[in-house]
This record gives C-alpha cells, sequence and structure tokens, in this order.
C-alpha cells in the first residue's frame, strides 16, 4: 500500500463574494499515503470541513490543484469516496430501510448490503429518519458510506453524537474495515483525545492550512520538551517556550542532538504538542517526508 | 466481506445506473406529493365528470338546452347548463395554476429544501454526480407532469365539448383566457417551463421559501403576459366591408373600425368620448373613414397559436433548463 489517497498543492478556498470574503483554506499542501487513518484536527473553523468537501468532490477549490484516489478531479471518483458530512445529511421522510434501500439504488455494482446492513445493526427498520437520535443517524449514515465499499472514507465530525460506547463500536468496525480492505479513512475532530490512539496519521490544520502533517509517532519524537536554566535554544526549531523564574520551558523541534547535560529532557503528549502549536501561529509547519506533497520544498524535514 | 478483492470499478460505472437509481430515489423520498398528484388527478377527472352527469339529467326540453317548451319566446337554460359553463371557464386558469404548482414544488421541496438542508450532499456523496442529481429532479416531474395534464386536456376538451353548439354560450369561448391555455399543448409546454424554471429558481437562490416565490412570480407573469398578448403570436384576418361586420360564431373579435380611402385605420376607440352625442359612425366619416374593417382570429387559428405558444415555452423552458445545468456546474464541478 504505497499509493497516494490524497495529494494537494497550494489549495485554496474562499467562501462567499471577494474582498470580504472568508478565507477556509489558503497554500495548503500536503499528501495522505493510501491505508491510513489519519486524524485531521484542528481548531473550530480551521478549514477541516472545507477540506474534506473538497476530498469528496462536492465543491471545486478556488485555486490549487487536489488529486484524489490518483484522479485529479475528485468528482470523476466519487464512487469510490465515501463521505459523511458534519450534518449527517439523510432524508428525515424515509424509514431506516428505505434508506438503505436508496444506498443500493445510488451505487449500483457496488453496494454490499451485508455490510451496510451490519454496520445498521439493531436500528429499527420501519422508523423514519426523523425520529433516529443523532446517534442513530450517525451510525445510519456511516452505514450508508461503508455499504459503497470506498477506498477512502471522510468522516467529518463522526464521533460528536456518539456515546462511549458507541465510539469505541465505531473504532472497532472502522480499523477492521481498514485491516481488511486497506481503507484509508480521515477523521476530523477538533477534539484530539477521541481520535488519539486510533489513527496512525495526523493532519493538523490551523488557519486554512496544515500545519503538522505525517505519521503521528514520528511527529511527536520530532519534537521534545526541555527544561532547564539555560537561554540558548539554538540550533532546535522554538515552538513554543515560556519562562518560569530562572526556568525555562520549551518545545522545541529537534534540529539536532539535545543536549542533555544543559536540559532535562521529556517527551510532549501530541496533544501538548497541538496546543502549542495552537498557542504559536507562527511556528513553521513540519511535513514528514510521507506527508509532503511531491514538490513542495524544504519544509518536509525528515523526522 | 471477508474476501479481499476490491469490487472492480469500471472506468466510469456511474453513467448508467445511477441515474436510474435517482430517479427511483425521487420517487420513493416524495411519496407523499406523488399520491397528493394523484389525488388532484382524480379529483380533476372527478369535477368534469360529475358536470357532464348533472347536465345530462337536467330536464331540457330541445336541442338548444332551453328547458321551456321549445321555440317558445323564452329562452332559459338549467341551472346545470350554467354552472357548467361557469366552472369549465375558468378550467384553463385552474389548469395553468395546477402546472404553475408543479414548477413551484420543484423549486421548493424537490430542489431547493435538499440544496438547504444539505441532503444534496447524501446523493452526491454516494455515486450520483450532480448533473444526474438534477436530471432525476427535472425528468420526473416534467414526466408526471406531462401525462397527467395531458389527461386532464383530454378530459377537460371532453366537458367543454358538452356545452359546444349551444346558443348563449359565451363564457368557454375557445379563445377565452381561462380556456385556450387547457384545451391544448400549450399546457404541456407551460408545465415544462414551470419545471425548468422551478429548477434554475431553486440552484440560484438554494433557499426553500424564496425560491418558491420566485418561480411563482416568473411564472404568473409568464402566463398573465401569454394571456394579454396571445392574439399577437399569429398574424390575425382583417375583413371588410360596407356595412358593419358580423361576427360568426367562432371567431375571436380583435378589434373593428373603419378604413380612410389611403388604407389608414380608424379605431371606434379612437372616436368614443369625442362626441358622445354624435353618433361614432358619423365621426369616423368625418375623419375619412370609408369602409368598415374588423380585425378577428377565425377558429381555425386555434391550432396555430396553440403551436406558436408551444414552441415559445418550449424555448424558455430549453434555456431555463440549460441555464439551470450551467449554475450547477459553476458552483459543483
Amino acid at each position: 500500500m504505497t499509493g497516494v489517497a490524497i495529494e494537494a498543492h497550494g489549495l485554496g478556498k474562499t467562501y462567499g463574494r471577494r474582498g470580504g470574503g472568508h478565507r477556509a483554506l489558503h497554500d495548503c499542501s500536503f499528501r495522505l499515503p493510501t491505508g491510513r487513518v489519519c486524524a485531521l484536527v484542528g481548531p473550530n473553523g480551521a478549514g477541516k470541513s472545507t477540506l474534506l468537501n473538497l476530498a469528496a468532490g462536492l465543491d471545486r477549490p478556488g485555486a490549487g490543484s487536489l488529486a484524489v484516489l490518483g484522479s485529479t478531479d475528485p468528482a470523476a471518483v466519487r464512487d469510490r469516496i465515501a463521505y459523511v458530512a458534519q450534518d449527517k445529511p439523510l432524508y428525515p421522510q424515509l424509514t431506516v430501510a428505505d434508506t438503505l434501500w436508496a444506498g443500493a439504488e445510488l451505487n449500483p455494482g457496488r453496494w454490499d448490503r451485508a455490510t451496510a446492513d451490519r454496520i445498521a445493526g439493531t436500528l429499527p427498520r420501519t422508523a423514519r429518519v426523523r425520529a433516529l437520535s443523532g446517534g442513530q443517524r450517525t451510525r445510519l449514515a456511516l452505514a450508508l458510506a461503508l455499504g459503497k465499499r470506498p477506498e477512502l472514507m471522510l468522516l467529518d465530525e463522526p464521533m460528536a453524537d456518539l456515546d462511549p460506547l458507541a465510539r469505541h463500536e465505531l473504532m472497532g468496525v472502522l480499523m477492521a474495515e481498514t485491516a481488511e480492505h486497506g481503507t484509508t479513512i480521515v477523521m476530523s475532530s477538533h477534539i484530539l483525545t477521541e481520535l488519539e490512539g486510533a489513527c496512525d496519521y495526523l493532519l493538523f490544520v490551523d488557519g486554512g492550512r496544515v500545519r503538522l502533517g505525517g505519521e503521528a509517532e514520528d511527529i511527536v519524537s520530532a519534537h521534545v520538551l526541555l527544561t532547564g536554566q539555560a537561554r540558548d535554544l539554538a540550533p532546535h526549531t522554538v515552538v513554543e517556550s515560556r519562562t518560569t523564574g530562572r526556568q525555562l520551558t520549551a518545545l522545541v523541534r529537534k534540529e539536532g542532538p539535545v543536549d542533555t547535560a544543559t536540559w532535562a529532557v521529556t517527551q510532549p503528549t501530541l496533544e501538548e504538542l497541538l496546543l502549542a502549536h495552537l498557542r504559536s501561529p507562527e511556528a513553521p509547519p513540519l511535513l514528514t517526508p510521507s506527508a509532503a506533497a511531491a514538490g513542495t520544498r524544504a519544509e518536509a524535514v525528515s523526522a | 466481506m471477508s474476501t479481499l478483492t476490491r469490487p472492480k470499478t469500471e472506468a466510469v460505472a456511474t453513467t448508467p445506473g445511477t441515474l436510474r437509481g435517482s430517479v427511483r430515489v425521487v420517487l420513493r423520498v416524495h411519496r407523499k406529493a406523488l399520491w397528493a398528484g394523484a389525488a388532484l388527478l382524480v379529483l380533476g377527472i372527478g369535477i368534469v365528470v360529475a358536470l357532464r352527469v348533472w347536465m345530462a339529467s337536467a330536464k331540457e326540453l330541445c336541442a338548444d338546452g332551453d328547458i321551456t317548451p321549445c321555440g317558445g319566446s323564452v329562452y332559459q337554460p338549467s341551472y346545470a347548463r350554467t354552472s357548467t359553463e361557469v366552472f369549465l371557464g375558468d378550467g384553463g386558469t385552474v389548469l395553468l395554476l395546477l402546472a404553475g404548482l408543479i414548477g413551484v414544488f420543484v423549486a421548493g421541496p424537490l430542489i431547493a429544501r435538499e440544496l438547504e438542508s444539505g441532503t444534496f450532499r447524501l446523493a452526491w456523496a454516494q455515486s450520483v454526480s450532480p448533473a444526474h442529481w438534477l436530471a432525476a429532479r427535472l425528468a420526473v416531474p416534467a414526466a408526471l407532469a406531462v401525462v397527467g395534464l395531458t389527461v386532464l386536456i383530454g378530459v377537460y376538451r371532453w366537458g367543454l365539448r358538452a356545452l359546444r353548439g349551444y346558443p348563449y354560450s359565451h363564457l368557454t369561448h375557445w379563445n377565452a383566457s381561462g380556456v385556450f391555455p387547457g384545451t391544448g399543448p400549450a399546457l404541456l409546454g407551460f408545465a415544462l417551463l414551470a419545471v425548468a424554471v422551478g429548477a434554475l429558481c431553486a440552484v440560484l437562490v438554494r433557499r426553500t421559501l424564496l425560491s418558491m416565490s420566485l418561480t411563482g412570480l416568473v411564472l404568473g407573469t409568464v402566463a398573465l403576459g401569454l394571456g394579454k398578448r396571445r392574439y399577437e403570436l399569429w398574424p390575425h384576418v382583417l375583413r371588410q366591408g360596407e356595412g358593419p361586420l358580423t361576427l360568426s360564431g367562432g371567431d375571436w373579435h380583435l378589434d373593428s373600425g373603419m378604413l380612410t380611402a389611403s388604407g389608414r385605420k380608424l379605431y371606434w376607440q379612437d372616436c368614443f368620448g369625442t362626441d358622445m352625442a354624435g353618433s361614432a359612425e358619423a365621426c369616423m366619416r368625418a375623419r375619412g373613414g370609408v369602409l368598415h374593417f374588423t380585425e378577428v382570429h377565425p377558429s381555425s387559428h386555434y391550432w396555430p397559436l396553440q403551436l406558436v405558444e408551444t414552441g415559445i415555452l418550449l424555448a424558455l423552458a430549453a434555456l431555463a433548463v440549460f441555464a439551470a445545468f450551467r449554475v450547477l456546474r459553476r458552483l459543483h464541478g
């Protein structure tokens, strides 16, 4: 599995009219290899939904290029992509059974009824969608998404409406799916802890661009938390530093061996890392080699 | 499930199947509206049948519909006959409203509501392209409207036939603005325009109520405009003669007046009000009028007028459909 699921170059998208428009994505470049379970994290309004919308082929980028599953036009491969939007769109007047039937009708030749039925599980088949709870709607939307046997799944905030048990169950289903079929999964959330542990890949979007991208482990191990009395942090890239009395605490990106004589070195957690980046918008982006779009510059460092 | 082989995806496997699937999903999602439409169809047929039964049961003593003894000095039509005339005299307007309603439905619940509530993403995130999604939402109402309204046109014409040939029947003339639109293919043209305008407004405005209102406004303007200018759609016939001209029963009288020696037209209305005391004809003669003339559409103009109107409506509908697809394409590729 060495293919590329999503590759973006200088992607831009502006909503609203020119001038007063809201810039949801700006010069966003990254690459996502196939077969990964990727957490797309970032604060509210960072551009996560916009990115997923573009990758699903529902919208066209305002600038740059986006290739999905090898096609430069994501809409042309929509039958190989499953997308569950944040509001879990479903026809409220249809019953659960009718919705699953519609899934089969809308995916001729691809529909896997057994999978869809399995995901829909205990949902009452005669209940109308408008009568379902938020969690049940999510389950039905996921049944539609998995029923089409996608090669790439784009899930926008899939966990938001689920209780912990259902979350756990859903994760199990998704993991089985990717293990069995090599499905690439992108899940967005503004709460990292929802996804941590389940995802092996990370795209951290903030301010309309990808600031951290790559294997979660590599990204974490590229950073260290230094505590000590010295002041000189060179040659490392400082993400965030804070002084308490004579003590300096800094989260840095390693640019060489760390002087363990001067510094007390600890490994930050992924959450600490993201928080530090959120507090320091000027920290340079980091994309591991697998996440750097081909032909994009030096910001790709070896981790 | 246990097999690792991925389903083979042929280059563009989406093309033929998803349109059929989309059509079936549209029919299922809007099942209630479909029943309502069927109910309206039955109601329309029922009203005409009921009127004809009522008329047939009226005790008319003569072939001319008189309920007083034949050849008497009094002519008295039955209540059933006059009521039928009144009802059928507005039948064309009712059918126009019905066609407009289809357009408003397309604009609102069928398209704009999906765009507004986000359910369009359900279809588009399945294997349905936006173009197929829109095509299904145009094809289904268009086909149903054509079939349903063709039936109603037939029934309406059958109802009008019962009133034909009787004297004093003036409400159901072929050219009456409440009759003409409901008796021929122009109604089908209007229905198709309604569907197309509904779709265009919906993709432009993307708000349920707003696009419904806008569609109603556009269709109302078209219907009223056609009603006012319909007589211009085919060249009228000019009749002239020495004395005042009489109209034959099927004529659609447009205007009349007198011609001057040089052929200039003087209309009666130009002489009304100038000198109410004097006769209008004297006024016309004073202005140089020598021959009486009248402008009419004879009943043989029914089909040319219907067909030209149908053609205009179909051309507008085609433009609107084209524009709707263009807008959708520009927004979503």
